[in-house]
This record gives C-alpha cells, structure tokens and sequence, in this order.
C-alpha cells in the first residue's frame, strides 16, 4: 500500500518538476523571441511567476511522502551507536513525528482552504481560486501524514531504510 | 508590564515606517499606559511574511501586524476602493478619507475577524520605466508593468500593458533583468526599493494609492484590562492614519527629489491626459460595476469616499 | 521563564534531537513550534506549521532550488565529466602528481556547472579512479583528490550552498556567485599543490603520455564551457534572474544529455532524484522558517548579540569563534544542512557585529566545505569510498590528510584577506 502510495506521489512530483522547468525555459525563450522581433512574437505566458510557484509547490509537496519514508537528513553518528531496540523506536518516533506534523498541516490547510473558498479568494494573475490551491495543498500534506505514519507502523527495520 | 504585544511588519528595520510609525506608536502607547504595555517590534518579516500578515495577526502570531490588504485578491473588496484613480492627490487626504470610511463601518465585514487599529494609504502611485518614455497610451501599449494589487492589474490592462503582480521588494531584480518593462510605485517606495536605480523615465499621472492596514488580534485586544483598552483605542484610528499618511507624503517629497536626479520626468498633456483620464474611469467603473455585480455596495461606497475627501480636504486645509 | 530562557532551553532539545538521530528538519519543526507554543500559545504554534509550510513551498524564490539541482544532475548524466578528465589530463601530463591534478581540474571543471560537491565527487570518482590506479598511482592519492576535488562544486558557482545561504540571507544570488570565484579558484590551486606534494612524499607511480591533440582537448571541454557561459553570462549580463538562469542551465543541459543518449529512463530518473533532493532541503527550509519564529520571539539572537558585546569580543573574534563551531560541526553534520541549521542563529550575531555579509557567507561555506572531508563524517569520503569500492575508510581518511591541511591555509587566507572573496562582486557593482 505505501509503494503505490509512492508510486503514485512520486510520478505527480517528476511531472511538477517538469512542468516548472518547462514554464521557466519558456519564459526566458519567450522573451528572448520578443526582443529579437522587436516587439512582434507575443508568446509569453501570462501569470508566468505564479505557474511557477504553483509548479514548484505541486513538485515538493508530492515529493514530501518520499522523503519522509527515510529520505531525510540526519545525523546518524551517535544514533548509530544506539542499541538496536532503541534505535528501531526512536526511528518510530521520528516517522510518527513527522505524521503528526503532517496531519496538522493538512487540518489547518483544509481549515484554510474552506475559508478561502467561501471568501471567494483569488490569486494576483492568474486569479485562480486560492481556495483549490490551498486544498490542493491539504490534499497533498495529507498524503504525507499517510506515508509517514504507515513507515512508523512498518513492521522490520529494513522496512524503515528504503 | 502588564501585557507584552508583538507589532509585526515587513520594512526593513532602517526604514522610516519603522522607527517613525511602528517604533513611535510603540513608545507612545507604552507611556500612555505607565509602562503597564509593552510593545516589541519586529520588522523585516522576521515574525511572518508580508502576504500573511493579516492572517497572522488573525491567529495570533503577531499580535498586531501592518501589511497590504491587496495581496490576495478578493479579499478585502471594498477596502480597494481607496485604490482607485482620481480620487486624492496626498497620501494624508486619502488616509483620512479611508479612515473614515473605516470608522463609518462600511468596511466591517471585511474586517470581522480582527481588531483594527488604523488605516491608511500611500500617495499617489506613478508609472516609471526601465528604458522606454511613456507619455502616450501607444508608449504604453504591451509594455510589462509591475502592480501591487489585482485593482490597479486592472488599471493596467485599460491603458494597454501588460500587468504583472510582485511584492515591492522583487521590483528591483525584475526591473534589472528586464524581466518587466516597468512598474507602478508612489515616489517614496520608488526611493526606498532602490528602484530609481533601474528605471530611467518616470511618467507622474497619479494612477492609484495602495491600502494598508495595522490590526490587532482580537483575543489580544479582549484580555487587556478596560484602563489599558483605553490606550489602545486612544491611539486607534484617525491620529495614527494622518502621521502614517504625513509620512508618505514627506518620502513622496524626498523620494521625488531622489529619483528625479538621476532620471526624466514626463507628464502626459493634452489630448492624450483626456484618453489616459477615459481609461482610468473605465477601469473605476468596471471595478465598481464588478462589485455591484455581486451584491456589494460599490457604486454607494465610492461615492461616500468621494464625500470623505471632500471633508477630509476641508479639514486637513489641503 | 522567560523567553530567552524558553529559547535557550529549546536550542539544548534541538541539539539533543540531533544528536538522537531526528531528522534535522523535523527536529527544528519540532522544537519551533513547541518553543513558539510556550512563549506565545498553542494555538498560534499550529498555525505557524500551517504558514511556514505552505510559504517556504510556495516561495518563488525558491524555484531556483529544484532547477540548479536538476542542472547538475542532467549534467552528471550527459558524459561530461570523462571529456573533462581526458581533456585535464592531456593538459597536466608533465607534471609530477600530474593524473591527481587532472583529476582535481576536471574536478572543478565539473563543479562550474554542478551545483553540487556530491555529483562531482560520485561522478568524477567513477570516471578518473580506475584511471589512477592503472598508472600506479597511489590508492589513498587517487582517492584523496578525488574526494577533496568533489568539494570544489560547493564554492565554484553555481553552488547550491552558496545560493541557500543567499535565500535564507537575502543577499543577491549573483553576488554570491561572484563571491565564490577566487575562493574555489584558490581552493583548486592549493589542492592541486597539496597533490603534487604528496606525489612526491608517497613516490607514487610514473604519468602516462600526452593522449589525443590539444585541440581535442579544448573541443572536449567546449561544452561545458557552453554550458556555464549561458549561466553565469546570463546572470551578470543582466538577461536572467537566478531562477531563469537556473531553468535556461537545466534546459541546456538537458539537451546536452539527450544528444549524447539520455534516455526516457535517465530523464526521469534525473527529475525523481531531484524531487527527492529537493524535498529533503525544503523540509530543512521549513524547519528553518517554523524555528525561525520562534528563534523571533525567544529574542535569543538580540540576547546573544548582545552577550557577544559585553563580552567585548572583536568582530574577529566572533567570525572565528564561529568558523571553530563549524569545523567541529562538520565533522559531524551534512553541509547543506548545516548551513541551513546554522545561519539562522548566527546571522543576526554577524550583522550586530558589522561583519560583512557575503563576507561572512564565503568563510562559512568553505568551513562547511571542509566538514564534507573531514572524518568521521564526511560525505565525500563515503561517496568515493563507495565509488572507488576498494580502499577501506581509514586508508581515505590518510589519503585525505593533504587536502585538509590544504583547506585550513585557504580558511586563514580566506579570513586574513577579505579581497579574495569581496573583489570580484566590487568589481562588478554588486
Ligand atoms: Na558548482
Ligand atoms: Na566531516
């Protein structure tokens, strides 16, 4: 369940990454062609700055369950020396730690995403919903609770190091 | 002390905002309570970005935060009214105008969910430029200019460019790489972003004067005792929106001088000041029209502004 | 207690979850938030896991992150770094140490379109290790340069340590960059130095003869140069931003990688381990900002800021009290995250110092920059110790003794003569 979840999340992450990189290349040709015409090939996007936000938050928050299945840094010298039993619940501890933050992120993101949706918030250029946007978002960290909370429930320790 | 508030915001620690708006309102309200409040501020963003001040100050982050309204879009849909070309020429006019627009409540639910302590605006905003001169809307045409808030996006698409929305302080990077063509500032940011430094022309109509506001998180404000309630709410309201709105107006002198040492200043005359004049009342009127579209008393409040700079220009003698 | 006291309190559990094996970001998230609850309240520390969350992943400023990471990792897929070595090599033959200073020139060669010291180390290491050995070199020569080499990425722009440290800082990008010319120039310098020394000290093997023309050598190295041309020209040129910089590199390269047989498979895999990397960074970024707030409220930096001037410390002083922390730290942290952990808390103490700021970003960098070889933790070694996979780590940890000794006469230099780092930026109006 948490390698479909992966699967799943990291295919959304490789496509937001790949669509900053296409808004950003874009701009910069776009602009290039604008000058070079004088003025005459009006290619650039609209709201330009705010895709790239938008691409850049899609990319890390599908990202996040990844990383938070073993993918962080740390620093292992003195857990290292940790005996096993211990070192395994602390590994529990952090995982379910993470969850915790996620899970509250994702609440409030929800609580957020609501009020703006009702209020009828829009973005500056683009003027999308900014309620969606935050769901999205709340959406997203929710996935990350799951992960992170399925590894500290993971059974072994290789479970733990992917 | 009694109780310890935290005023965020986001100038920089050096600006004039803080030491002679945030700092000043901060020892006032701290002597008028016998040192029974005490008053932190905390500049440059470091307690919460500027998007998300009001937010914060909402939550209870900050216990007062001062930020720009416009920076979500819709929120605040009244308030930007304020916003709107033609309506004053100084930033202490338009202060006092928008206060009392506040205080006659027209604005509470847009506000209902914090404590405010006064608003205010900026001067007029101008139409400076990287490279290009703009004194006729055909200069203008598809240009990409910078604007702080949906209302002057707007503004910009009826005269012909191209909008851009970005906090102030990215102005000088964009403007830099050319990235924009230009951007909308009154002359006192134009100074304190070092944005004269990138921008050669500088086209002064007075297209806009931005909203701000300075609110205090409502829990904060209900746990004070009655007599320092008192305090707070002596120095709400009308006295701090005119030092703020003084405040502009003398870095809109100073600014001026600053910019326009190193750059030329272009006004637009005749026929096209009359087709500039059309497109900005256009883009009122959509404004307007906008909100009363969706049920919004647009049409009624605009006039009440209209009313308040009358008065506010009757008593301020301007 | 008071809330100077409540942060103190909160810097010893952020150091006792670290030293627990927590991870770093969460760790800070962790102690933020519950150091934010005590001083101000509860509800206000959930929300501020809400806000910095969802500010730091929407930033755009940051976009420039995940770009010049995926930069470097197109880059580390297109085949460059074999051009680079033969290239290097057909220029150092006559040298004695001459493959361990070809080794390092590509090395920073590499790094000049690598934003990372790990890339360049894996990579550089896979391609000129077997090399070494087969002339005779020495194994704990091959694999000591190659490892020190490796750090030059981390200084030579673009870097993503430099550009970190320029976000959290809000100093410009490009004058971070700058900065980091001459110091990663003189860094390849002393290396190289330190490589010919111990040539001769470990009597290593005889050099190999001149291989190709020297034309071939300067066309193999062309792309490359392309490559950083369009990133820094377009940065000082006035033409991109850094984020637009970093998207035209991560085109490029992309299109450098595709023409010599990147694959669909490569490509994608390209973009997963940026995501990975950059996810891990922004959850420290988070952490930052989370911890930050509390860092605010705590008043801590005001107090030690001003505990440093009761204590009547020069500017030097604190600069090398803190360059001493770091050494230590080094031994013991991964650099980005270090720096992302650290410069929070000691920047305000820098500034009420009046020390200049890029300054202060270089020496802290180079610091860091050595803990990535210094033992036991460093992440070169790891890295070379597995893509070398014959050396155990006590033989890289006596190969790597030069390189270090190296890096603390650049260190003294680099503190002893601001010029070296400050020049370049004054020369260019930044
Ligand atoms: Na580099
Ligand atoms: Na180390």
């Amino acid at each position: 369940m948490l390698a479909r979840l992966l699967g799943a999340t990291d295919a959304v992450a490789r496509l937001g990454l790949a669509a900053l990189l296409a808004v950003v290349a874009w701009t910069v040709i776009s602009r290039a062609a604008y000058g070079l015409t004088g003025g005459a090939a009006e290619l650039m996007l609209p709201g330009s700055i705010e895709l790239a936000s938008h691409a850049l938050m899609i990319t890390i928050m599908a990202a996040l369950p990844r990383a938070a299945v073993g993918g962080l840094v740390r620093v292992e010298i003195f857990a290292a020396r940790l005996p096993a039993r211990l070192g395994r619940a602390l590994e529990r501890v952090w995982a379910a730690g993470f969850g915790l933050f996620a899970a509250i992120v994702a609440m409030l993101l929800a609580d957020e995403g609501r009020l703006q949706w009702n209020r009828g918030d829009a973005t500056q250029d683009l003027a999308l919903p900014l309620g969606a946007v935050t769901g999205w978002a709340a959406v997203a960290a929710a996935l990350v609770a799951v992960a992170a909370l399925l590894h500290a429930l993971a059974r072994g320790r290789r479970d733990m190091h992917p | 002390a009694d109780a310890s508030l935290s005023f965020a915001h986001f100038m920089p620690a050096n600006s004039w905002q803080n030491t002679e708006l945030f700092e000043a309102w901060a020892a006032e309200v701290e002597a008028q309570s016998g040192e029974r409040i005490d008053v932190t501020v905390f500049p440059a963003q470091t307690l919460g970005k500027a998007p998300q001040g009001y937010d914060n100050a909402r939550d209870g982050i900050a216990d007062i935060a001062w930020t720009v309204q416009g920076y979500t879009a819709g929120r605040f849909p009244l308030s930007h009214i304020v916003e709107l070309p033609g309506l004053f020429e100084t930033a202490e006019v338009g202060s006092c105008a928008f206060q009392k627009l506040y205080d006659s409540g027209a604005l509470d639910a847009e506000y209902a969910d914090t404590h405010v302590l006064f608003v205010h605006t900026h001067g007029p905003g101008h139409l400076h430029t990287v490279s290009k001169p703009v004194t006729t809307l055909a200069e203008l045409d598809g240009l990409q200019i910078r604007h702080p808030t949906v209302v002057i996006g707007g503004l910009l698409e009826e005269l012909g460019a191209v909008p851009v929305g970005m906090p102030a302080p990215r102005i000088y990077e964009s403007a830099e790489r050319g990235t924009i063509d230009g951007f909308m500032l009154p002359w006192e940011a134009v100074a304190g972003f070092r944005a004269d430094e990138v921008s050669d022309h500088h086209t002064e109509f007075g297209f806009y004067a931005l909203a701000f506001v300075a609110t205090m998180n409502k829990g904060a404000y209900e746990r004070l005792p009655e007599d320092l309630k008192a305090v707070v709410d002596a120095n709400s309201g009308m006295k701090w929106a005119l030092i703020a709105g003084r405040g502009y107006d003398a870095g809109d002198v100073t600014g001026r001088e600053k910019t326009l040492a190193s750059g030329t200043l272009h006004q637009i005359e005749g026929d096209e000041r009359a087709a500039w004049q059309a497109a900005a009342d256009r883009a009122a009127a959509a404004y307007i029209a906008s909100l009363d579209a969706q049920g919004l008393p647009g049409t009624e409040t605009h006039e009440a502004v209209k009313g308040y700079v009358a008065e506010c220009k009757a008593e301020l003698g301007g | 207690m008071s809330p100077e006291q409540i942060g103190l309190a909160g810097m010893a559990a952020l150091i006792g979850l670290i030293a627990l094996g927590c991870p770093v970001g969460l760790a800070m998230i962790a102690v933020g938030a519950g150091g934010f609850a005590a001083v101000v309240g509860v509800e206000p520390a959930l929300r501020i896991l809400e806000r910095g969350t969802l500010e730091t992943v929407t930033n755009y400023s940051f976009t420039v992150i995940p770009l010049f990471i995926l930069m470097g990792a197109m880059v580390a897929r297109a085949g460059l770094s074999r051009d680079l070595f033969l290239a290097a090599r057909r220029l150092t033959w006559r040298m004695r140490g001459g493959l361990a200073v070809a080794g390092l020139g590509a090395s920073a060669a590499f790094a000049a379109v690598s934003g990372s010291s790990l890339a360049t180390a894996s990579t550089m290491t896979r391609v000129a290790y077997p090399e070494m050995r087969a002339h005779g070199y020495d194994a704990r020569l091959s694999a000591g340069s190659l490892a020190a080499g490796g750090t030059l990425g981390i200084m030579i722009p673009p870097s993503v340590a430099l550009l970190l440290y320029a976000l959290i800082t809000e100093q410009s990008v490009g004058t971070m960059f700058l900065a980091g010319v001459i110091p990663g120039l003189l860094g390849f310098a002393l290396y190289a130095a330190a490589a010919m020394l111990a040539a001769r000290a470990w009597r290593t093997g005889a050099e190999a003869g001149p291989e190709g023309s020297l034309g071939l050598a300067l066309r193999r190295m062309l792309p490359v140069a392309v490559l950083f041309g369009l990133v820094m020209g377009g940065l000082y040129g006035g033409v991109f931003t850094p984020t637009e910089a970093g998207g035209a590199g991560a085109a490029l390269a992309l299109v450098l990688a595709l023409g010599r047989g990147l694959g669909w498979r490569g490509f994608n895999e390209a973009l997963a381990e940026t995501a990975a990397l950059s996810a891990s960074l922004f959850v420290i970024l988070i952490g930052a900002e989370v911890f930050g707030f509390f860092l605010s409220v705590s008043r801590l930096s005001f107090g030690m800021a001003a505990a440093v001037e009761a204590a009547g410390l020069t500017p030097l002083q604190v600069i090398l009290a803190i360059l001493v922390f770091y050494l230590v730290l080094g031994c013991f942290m991964e650099s980005l995250a270090m720096i992302l952990l650290s410069v929070p808390v000691f920047f305000p103490l820098v500034e009420a110092a009046g020390l200049d700021p890029v300054w202060f970003g270089i020496l802290a960098v180079t610091t860091v920059e050595v803990g990535l070889i210094t033992p036991p933790v460093g992440m070169n070694l790891f890295v070379v110790n597995a893509a070398a996979g014959e050396l155990s780590l006590s033989q890289i940890w006596r190969g790597i003794l030069p390189f270090v000794a190296a890096d603390i006469v650049r260190l003294g230099l680099l503190v002893a003569f601001p010029a070296l780092s400050l020049w370049l930026p004054h020369l260019f109006g930044g």
